[in-house]
Parts: C-alpha cells; structure tokens; sequence
C-alpha cells in the first residue's frame, strides 16, 4: 500500500484490533451456546423431580388416579404400544399428514405472499379477500372440509394445507415489504435490474421471515392436525387421545399428549438447526 | 488561497440565486491536486431541483443548484444537517429524481467486455449507515456490484480479493458482515464502491457512525486509497476537519432552500497525513474561516428544527 508510513502503521493497528474484536465476540457466543454447570443440572433434574412427585401423589391416592395416572403406569403402556407397532402407525399417520399439508399450504403461501410483498399490483388483487379470511379460526372450517372431502385423509391434510398457507403468506409478503430501505439503494445505486432486485436482494433478504413463516407453519400444523384427527380420521395421535378419552383409557390418552409434545420439541429443534444451516448470516 | 462565493455569503434571504460554481477563473495560488475541475468536468449538473409533496404542502429541499466536478477531483459537500447535502448526493447517485435539471456524465466507464450494454457511466455509493447485504460474505459483497454486471464468480471474487488487501480486510473475505466491527464494515463498503470501478464515487458521511478513533484511521485510509486509484468523489459531511482533510475543493451549502454559499480550495498538497494535517497553522486558518459562513447557517437550523 502506498501512502505515509505513519498510515500504514495506524492501519495495521486497526487491523490488530479489529480482529481482536472479531475473535472475541466469537468465543462469547460458542460459550453462550456450550454452557455446562449448574443450569444444565438444574434442567435435567427439575422434571425428573416433577415427575416423581407426580408418581408419588398418585400412589398415595392424593390425586385422582382416574384423571392423572401414575407416570409410571402411563410409560409402562407407552412401552406396550411401543411394541405393539400401534404407536408408529399413529404418528406415522399424523407426520404424514402434516408434512403433506405443509408442502401444499407453504409452498403457494411463500409465492403468493412473496409476489404480494414485490407487486401493489397483486397486493390490491388478493390482500382484500385474504385479510378477511384470514381471523377465521381454521378449525372452524374443519365441518365445511368434512362436507367436502369427507372424513379421512383429505380433509385433514386440507386443514392443515389452508392454516399453514396464511402464516407463510402473510410472513413472507411482511418480510419482502419490511425490507430496510438501504438494501434496495445498494440494489440500485449498482445498477439492478428488477430481476436481479428480486433474486439477489428481496429474496434472500426476506429469507429470514420466509424461515421464521416456515417455522411457526409447523407448530400451527402440529395442532390443527389434531383438532382434524379428532373427528375426521380413525388413525394419527389426534384420534388417539380422543379415541381414548371415549372409553375412557386415561394411559393411552397421556401416551398421545407425550407424544404431542416430544413432537412439538423435536421439530422445534429440527427447525432451529435447519435455521443455522439455510440462515447462518442471522443473529442469534 | 480559499475563495469565498459572492460577498452575501452569510446571507439569509432565501431569494438570493444560488451563486454559480460553473465557470469561475480559477483561484490563484490554489495547489489543487486534482487539475482544474472547471476545465475538464467529469459531471455537469444544470439547474437541480428537488422538491416533495405532502399533504398538497410542497417542501423545496432545492432548486437551480449547478455543479460541476472536476476529473479525479475529491470534492466535499459541506453543510448543517437539513441543507439538503445528502438529498444532492442522491439525485446525482441516481436514487431520487429530480424535480426539475440534468445531470451529465463525461467520462465513459472503461470497458472491461462486460458492461451492460448502454452503460455510459458508473456512479457508486458509499452508504451512511451499514449497507453490506448481512447475508453475503465479506468478500462476496464486495464483488456484488460487478455480480450485477454479469462478471464470473471466480473472476469477481478475484477482482473483490484485491480490493479486500487494499483495506486490509483479506483474512474476513470469508466473515458475514454481522461479524465484523463498524469500522470493518465500512472498510469493505468503500472497497466495494472501488471493486465497482466508478467513474463517480459518492460518500454520504460514510464515516459519521464510527467513533473518533476509528474515523481518524479511515480518513487515512481513504486518503491512501484514493491516491492509488483517483477516482472523481463527491463526499458528503457535516465535519469541517474531515472536509480539509480530504478535499481538493470544498462547497459549504446552507438551508431553507439549500443553495451553496461558499467554496472553497484546499490548499495542502497530495499525499496528505491527518495526523500532520491537523496541526499544521493554515488548517486551523482555513477552519476558522469556513466556521465562518457555516455558523449562521448552524445557528438558523438549530433555532428552526421543523425547517
């Protein structure tokens, strides 16, 4: 580099210092993330305490055994079901479903919404009709999609598909529309064509919203399948608490809610960490 | 050594047309570094407007403001905030249009073969805030002016590397923005602006988010920087020492409507250091007299906020 020396120096020194800075607030988040102690104790052992108290209340009759069965009991069915292939066949069923839903509800949702976010044209088009569909609470359409598809696969899976499809728009349409202003002036002060606008700068600059629509269409998936399991099918772990709750087996009952929210965790964290991987320029 | 533009240069009627910069006689005793600007003019702009409607009140931010600046000359707005600086720096980046004027580019954007077809020029921007795309690599940002221009990737990245070494950021060509400090980001914005080959780079108060310290480094920087690539800037500040610092000539602009009121040459000769810059006896001389035409024009912006 050319210039005075005196520049040179204080520009190496800027160097120095800057890489400190970068290399420290690295280790910051890997110790934010990699914690042992005493909260990682704490974690495991508050439910596990919670667990054993419950047991213990139980056997000594101070809670209804007919509402709460002791946790031992209810994991000892797990187990029977476990082995008796019931279990995989429900939550086969209801991961089915749900992924099924979620490809025919996000996919058209992120296009929709994302040609919504980029053109007042179609905004003005679809905007009116989908704000006013949108509060109705999709579980209440549940009898006019029984009415339609009859009960079995399609009507759940259609459930599904038009809940997730409002989340994804309305994340993505946000998303491309609440873009900082800043990008679209790099954009254009280096000469964008709108092509280029759209795939080099909305899209991956909306991508987090897009992800964040993703996400929240899982978890709302996970529960509309089961109010459409409820009713409208005889297999997924929607029919299992309620089947359950019919002749009154309270076990198997607990075996579905378990699984409900073990699958709830686990896709959370699939999600989180497929967030890491497609987003990993994000700030945690 | 400095020239002062019309004798009214404090004045505050509105009324008075905007002195013309166009075709002075070049001040003698000037040690301009740049050549002389009028001379052999890279941009001309002719009588610019921009004025914003709202709620059928009409705002004029400015109107009939010439301005021409000169091949490879490092000029300098200068001016209290709400004079309409950054508003200039944007119609000539191409980002608002003006109500009424035009601009034209003399110089041609060297051919590299992989221009867009019809492209007479480049301008560039070097944004105030952090305008680095959060999720493109360091070095991918700075390649991105000439990704839009269809260059290969290895070739751009190649291109944007050279420009990384020369602020001093190679060994985060790989980093995203969000781990980077402020001043590094800033760094890689200017070199993005440069990897673009500009034939008008613009800088809108590129350094007034950075603290004290690192804007010093980075006016050094920038003064290197420029002396191995000469480009044609128009910079944009607020601070009468970055102004000194950095420029061949300097315009002061006042508000309500903005017009400039004075201009001014700097003297010191190229390669400039800060650090000897700012003690030198002529930089205090030179402050003190554009404090002078900039005070009143401090002082109406501070007692009229809404203005």
């Amino acid at each position: 580099m050319k210039g005075t020396s005196e520049g040179a120096v204080s520009i190496d020194g800027a160097k120095g210092v800057d890489s400190a800075m970068a290399n420290a607030s690295r280790a910051t988040r890997l110790r934010r993330q990699l914690r042992p102690g005493p909260e990682m104790i704490l974690a495991v052992v508050s439910p596990l305490v919670l667990l054993g108290a419950w047991e213990l209340l139980a056997y000594a009759e101070v809670i209804d055994t007919r509402f709460f069965s002791q946790p031992t009991q209810i994991f000892a069915t797990l187990g029977e079901m476990a082995s008796s292939g019931e279990l995989t066949e429900h939550v086969t069923a209801s991961l089915r479903r749900v992924a099924l839903g979620l490809v025919i509800g996000v996919v058209p949702g992120t296009l929709l919404g994302a040609v919504m976010g980029l053109s007042r044209l179609v905004r003005a088009i679809f905007l009116p009709v989908i704000a006013a569909t949108f509060p109705i609470p999709k579980i209440a359409i549940l009898p006019l999609l029984l009415l339609i598809f009859g009960i079995g696969e399609r009507s759940s899976v259609a459930l599904v598909a038009i809940g997730v499809f409002f989340i994804a728009l309305y994340n993505t349409m946000g998303g491309v529309l609440n873009l900082p202003a800043s990008y679209r002036d790099v954009g254009s002060s280096f000469g964008a064509r709108r092509g280029q606008y759209i795939r080099l700068i909305a899209l991956p600059g909306a991508l987090p919203h897009i992800f964040t629509g993703i996400k929240l269409s899982v978890g709302i998936g996970l529960l509309l399948i089961v109010a459409a399991e409820f009713v409208g099918t005889r297999t997924g772990i929607g029919y299992l608490v309620w089947s359950s709750w019919e002749v009154f087996a309270v076990e198997r009952m607990f075996v579905g809610l378990l699984l409900l929210g073990l699958l709830g965790y686990i896709t959370n964290m699939a999600m989180d960490a497929l967030e890491r991987r497609l987003i990993p320029w994000r700030e945690q | 050594m400095a020239i002062s533009v019309g004798t009214g240069a404090v004045s505050v009627e509105p009324s008075r047309p905007p002195p013309s910069i166009g075709p002075e006689p070049p001040s003698e005793g000037s040690a301009r570094a740049a050549g002389e600007p009028h001379a052999d003019p890279a941009v001309q702009a002719r009588g610019l407007a921009v004025s914003f409607t709202r709620r059928h009140r009409t705002a004029t931010v400015f109107e009939g403001l010439d301005l021409e600046v000169g091949d490879c000359e490092f000029l300098v707005l200068l001016g209290p905030s709400g004079c309409g600086k950054s508003t200039l720096l944007r119609v000539l980046a191409g980002l608002v249009p003006p109500s009424a004027g035009a601009i034209s580019f003399t110089r041609e954007a060297s051919e590299d073969g992989q221009g867009s077809p019809g492209e007479d020029h480049r301008v560039n921007m070097v944004f105030q805030d952090d305008a680095l795309l959060p999720w493109l690599r360091t070095v991918d940002n700075v390649a991105f002016g000439l990704q839009l221009r269809g260059i290969s990737r290895q070739e751009r990245r190649k291109r944007a590397m050279v420009e990384l070494r020369s602020v001093g950021l190679e060994r985060f060509a790989e980093a995203f923005p969000r781990e980077l400090s402020g001043g590094m980001r800033q760094r890689a914005n200017l070199a993005r602006a440069f990897a673009n080959d500009p034939t008008l780079l613009l800088m809108d108060e590129p350094f007034a988010a950075l603290d004290v310290q690192t804007r010093t480094l980075m006016q050094n920087q920038l003064l290197d920087l420029w002396e191995q690539k000469r480009r044609t800037v128009v910079f944009v500040t607020h601070s009468i020492e970055e102004a000194i610092l950095l420029a061949d000539r300097i315009l002061v602009m006042g508000a309500g409507p903005g017009r400039f009121i004075a201009e001014f040459s700097v003297p010191f000769d190229r390669p400039r250091n800060g650090e000897d810059l700012r003690f030198d006896e002529r930089f205090a001389a030179l402050h003190r007299e554009i404090w002078g035409h900039l005070e009143a024009e401090v002082i109406r912006s501070f007692e009229e906020p809404g203005r």
